[in-house]
């Protein structure tokens, strides 16, 4: 019943904080984690953060830090010929 | 390292050690509405092995919110000076006669809103105005609305109010369990409802009544891993909680945000529409917040409320005992078009799940 | 069908539908195939298209309903072969509209025909009475010329295609809300809107076999495929990994509750092509200018009529016609 999202602290000003979800922004109200530091990350739900994510931890499970490389830069998203091949990763298009 | 194909490889992994593990038929509840639409959304069920059931339960505090609240909304919007704001997941469900979105083409004020804190707002601009803000959710979502009211009072904003249609959740699970019609041997756990209450209150699901609990994210990894270490659990026979998500949940949960809960509001019963009533599974404001109560600062009156309409089966889906193409509306009379039931009107309901992804 | 008009009818989702066909259709009569633009014979053969624009805030990042009214109709008339030539603007203003906003959606309008070599050759202007219309209304009819030998429909796809898309998907439904819904949600993202003749000219010429070519805007990629799909009996099985989207509107959609494959595009094309022309049709839309990100999204297989994305789950499943409108959620 609870979509809620990952975001990085960027600023924080009295009890509301800019957060960052990779490439957006939004003021999240802090009143329910009034320990919070800035750069930590944040799970955002209907305007508030709601809990602090475990930095270490998430880096275990790849998902939340998946990285979409930024479009301009990489200039395509790899399509995939869909012959059978497996898909190439949209996003990065780089090695590393 | 391209992350999705290495994603690929973690879930392939996964989906292995669910297959070596489900050697007899089992059944899952995933309590929570986004892990429906999450399985959904992934096509996870087309990679779980055949003798593995997934069922959903009644999860989804929209769908569970009774007719009657709904129609109160509803008569609430139709009174002048009133606004009713409410999250977008609301606003097509269907009252005993019509939603709030129907009510709103007759000229109802109704504004939908991302956070509770856009309506205190609201009603910050609009002193002139009554605002009501329908406070549906579970433990995720009942903080953030307890904390907009705490707000309220601060700034001494009067105009603004709180319809109550808060669920709890624990208690509801062990009712399902204790409801002699159904079948669960383990429970997928509500990720982000659990980030707020802490993993304590499932203990007694696995320690007195032996089913086991894992408490799981809504990425397709986690609820792959959490459906692997429930059936690992099932075929040892074991019944234990766990936690699946720790990147998110601590063992307390967020007992700061419990206890802005506990300031606000005070258990009550819940009626679970479709279901019935559920004993302490509501809250409703304590009297010194009386007056943020809009069931008292804009009396209305209702029709007799209807619960579910004729033929109907939201209730009996909402508890697992019947997949959603098994009633005898599904795809009928009933689909997202022309929903019936409240499974069907809402974006997380069962049954539209089901609809949109063909049990996939 | 209810007795009134929801916003809903206006999304471009199956309600939309409905309501053309039991209303329009009925009392007007039906094509066999409902395409972009109506190709009319007679030589020259005549495309014609019309199209209103409501968009609402009407300046919003990366253009304005002006750019947009002009582009839609111009990008409609390309995506059935046509070189867009003329174009008629009819104005709907609301009583007590500044005239310094109307200045710069016209000037943006001769900016943007100019761009696309069209020339706007007649219009109108009615006002109503304030809180009649929301401040602009603007419709748009266009005309094109097509070659005797171009012959593009929605009914032509086949098993064995590929279907192209020319950019990221989602911009400018994103860019749109972001500015309109007052989600206090800031971005830098703007608006894809642009016009696509010169692009779609370098499809058809790269790739002579070229079945369809369609601009998904409302509803999004996932409601245009679903109607190829119908209109040429055939099912599409897109694939997720392949699907350019940008971060901020994976970002955004995620922080809503949005599906970006039911975000409306505008000035991204869909090209439905043979096989063997697949990738050069991909190679010429990336080396224009307005082609950046393109890719290869998915393939035409045999009926039954139906779209289904394979995820990057290894799971598939199919993707619906939207009711209506998406709606932000909490759950």
């Amino acid at each position: 019943m609870c979509l809620a999202v990952p975001g990085k602290v960027l600023e924080l000003e009295g009890s509301m904080g800019r957060v960052d979800f990779g490439g957006i922004q939004r003021e999240l109200c802090m009143d329910l984690l009034p320990e919070i530091e800035l750069g930590s990350w944040v799970l955002a739900h209907a305007g508030f953060a709601i809990q602090i994510l475990d930095e270490e931890e998430a880096q275990k499970t790849l998902a939340l830090f998946r990285e979409w490389a930024d479009f301009e830069a990489e200039n395509s998203l790899g399509p995939t010929p869909l012959d059978g091949v497996e898909p190439s990763g949209g996003g990065d298009g780089s090695p590393a | 390292m391209a992350p999705l194909l290495d994603e690929r490889a973690r879930a392939d992994a996964l989906v292995a050690r669910i297959q070596a593990a489900v050697t007899r038929p089992m059944a899952l509840m995933e309590v929570c509405g986004t892990h429906t639409m999450a399985i959904g959304h992934h096509g996870l069920r087309s990679r779980m092995p055949a003798g593995l059931r997934l069922v959903s339960g009644p999860g989804c505090p929209v769908c569970v919110t009774p007719a009657e609240d709904v129609d109160r909304a509803i008569a609430m919007a139709k009174e002048p000076g009133v606004i009713v704001a409410t999250f977008g997941d609301m606003i097509k469900v269907p009252g005993t006669r019509g939603s709030l979105a129907k009510a709103r083409s007759e000229g109802a004020q109704v504004q939908v809103v991302y956070s509770p804190l856009d309506a205190l707002r609201l009603a910050q601009d609009k002193p002139d105005h009554t605002v009501v803000f329908v406070g549906i959710g579970f433990e995720t979502t009942t903080p953030t609305i307890a904390a907009t009211m705490l707000r309220a009072r601060a700034a001494g904003v009067e105009n603004f109010c709180v319809l109550p249609a808060f669920k709890v959740v624990p208690q509801a699970m062990e009712a399902l369990v204790l409801s002699p019609q159904t079948d669960i041997d383990g429970f997928i756990c509500p990720g982000h409802v659990t980030a707020l209450i802490g993993v304590a209150p499932y203990l007694p699901l696995a320690e007195k009544y032996g089913v086991p609990c894992v408490v799981t994210g809504f990425e397709a990894l986690d609820i792959l891993e959490g459906v692997a270490m429930l059936v690992e659990q099932i075929a040892a026979g074991e019944a234990r909680v766990e936690n699946q998500y720790k990147r998110a949940v601590p063992y307390e949960g967020n007992p700061k945000a419990m206890a802005i809960v506990d300031q606000v509001l005070q258990p009550c019963d819940a009626m679970w529409r479709g279901v019935g009533v559920i004993p302490g599974t509501g809250l409703e404001p304590r009297p010194e917040f009386a007056s943020m109560d809009a069931r008292t600062r804009v009396p209305v009156e209702i029709p007799p409320p209807a619960d579910l309409p004729k033929g109907c089966s939201c209730g009996a889906v909402m508890l697992g005992l019947l997949l959603p193409s098994e009633c005898p509306l599904f795809g009928k009379a009933c689909t997202p078009a022309s929903a019936v039931g409240p499974c069907m009107v809402s974006s997380e309901g069962a049954c539209a799940a089901y609809y949109k992804y063909g049990g996939a | 069908m209810g007795a009134r008009i929801l916003l809903d009818h206006g999304e471009g989702g199956a309600a939309s539908a409905r309501l053309v066909s039991e209303v329009f259709l009925r009392w007007l009569g039906a094509p066999p195939v409902l395409e972009d633009a109506a190709v009319v014979p007679g030589a020259p053969r005549l495309a014609i298209s019309t199209d209103s624009f409501v968009v609402r805030p009407p300046f919003f990042p990366g253009g304005n309903i002006g750019k947009l009214a002009v582009c839609g109709t111009v990008n409609d008339l390309a995506m059935m072969g046509a070189t867009p030539r003329y174009l008629t603007c009819a104005f709907i203003l609301e009583e007590g509209l500044e005239l310094d906003e109307l200045d710069k959606i016209v000037a943006a309008m001769a900016a943007t025909a100019a761009e696309a070599g069209v020339t706007v050759v007649a219009g109108d202007t009615k006002v109503v009475g304030r809180g009649e219309v929301d401040g602009v209304f603007i419709n748009t009819t266009g005309v094109g010329f097509v070659p005797q030998d171009v012959t593009l429909s929605a009914g032509a796809c086949q098993p064995g295609d590929r279907v192209l898309v020319s950019g990221p998907i989602g911009d400018h439904g994103t860019a749109v809300m972001l500015a309109r819904e007052g989600f206090g949600i800031q971005s830098d993202l703007v608006s894809c809107c642009q016009p696509l003749a010169d692009l779609a000219a370098v499809v058809l010429e790269v790739a002579p076999g070229l079945r369809c070519m369609r601009d998904p805007t409302r509803g999004g990629l996932a409601t245009t495929l679903l109607e190829l799909c119908e209109a040429s009996s055939v099912g599409i099985v897109l694939s997720e990994a392949a699907l350019p989207i940008r971060r901020q509107v994976r970002a955004a959609t995620d922080l809503l509750g949005l599906d970006p494959l039911y975000v409306a595009c505008e000035g991204r094309l869909i090209a439905v092509v043979p096989d063997h022309q697949a990738d050069a049709a991909l190679a010429a839309m990336r080396a224009h200018p307005r082609g950046v990100g393109a890719a290869i999204v998915g393939a035409v297989v045999e009926a039954p009529a139906k779209l289904v994305l394979e995820t990057g789950m290894g799971g598939r499943r199919p993707l619906v016609a939207l009711e209506g409108a998406q709606l932000p959620r909490i759950c």
